[in-house]
């Protein structure tokens, strides 16, 4: 697993209030019920200072599950 | 002159059971100046001014899904949003932002039945939380 992704996965946890090795690798907004339209919104905050970057309004509105905000993150930290 | 042009108009309060919220907002003073279904947010929702304290809105869940699912998780009742009314929607979002707050588009503009069909639009401010801007017309 890589660095960006257990990073990742650290915020999850505690934004969302779930343990860490309830993170599944295919978690989404549609699967975990705890990951609310709240919730979301404090998750992107919580990256975006993890990670010192800024998330666009589509971004924020389109990035739903563990594996397209690795994705994301990835390439902004390129 | 504060730098983002805004001015307070009330506090948002959801809550699960609103006949008892508005029970205790009466006991407290406040009258209700109006009752309205939003379809456009799919709550019920009630104006309650004071006479020499801040404007209540209270807002209950509807049927079915709603943007208070998220709010009433933890709690029945919270107050969740501070409304502030704009002159200037956009300028004063840039002036949000140049003061340095991240500011996230919740709900983009639309006409909100309560005030007229004045435009309502909410944002999450960092290390504030909700904020609801209602435009002048």
């Amino acid at each position: 697993m890589s660095d960006i992704e257990n990073r990742t996965r650290d915020v999850m946890a505690k934004v969302l209030q779930v343990a860490p090795q309830d993170i599944s690798p295919d978690i989404s907004r549609k699967n975990l019920p705890a990951w609310d339209s709240l919730k979301h919104m404090n998750l992107m905050l919580a990256l975006e200072e993890e990670f010192g970057i800024e998330f666009s309004d589509k971004e924020i509105a389109d990035l739903s599950s563990l594996h397209l905000l690795v994705d994301a993150l990835r390439t902004k930290h390129s | 002159m504060q730098a983002f042009a805004l001015r307070f108009h009330h506090f948002g309060l959801a809550s699960r059971r609103p006949e008892q919220t508005l029970k205790f907002l009466k006991g407290l003073g406040h009258e209700v100046a109006m009752q309205v279904y939003d379809p456009l947010q799919n709550v019920n929702l009630w104006l309650c001014p004071h006479s020499s304290m801040p404007t209540v809105e209270l807002v209950a869940p509807a049927e079915g899904q709603g943007p208070l699912d998220a709010i009433l998780t933890q709690s029945s009742e919270s107050i969740y949003h501070l409304c502030y009314e704009t002159e200037d929607l956009q300028n004063s979002l840039e002036a949000l932002k140049t003061g340095g707050f991240r500011v996230i588009c919740v709900s983009p503009p639309k006409p909100a039945i309560l005030f007229d069909d004045r435009r309502v639009s909410f944002y999450m401010i960092k290390d504030f939380g909700i904020i609801e801007l209602l435009e002048s017309r």
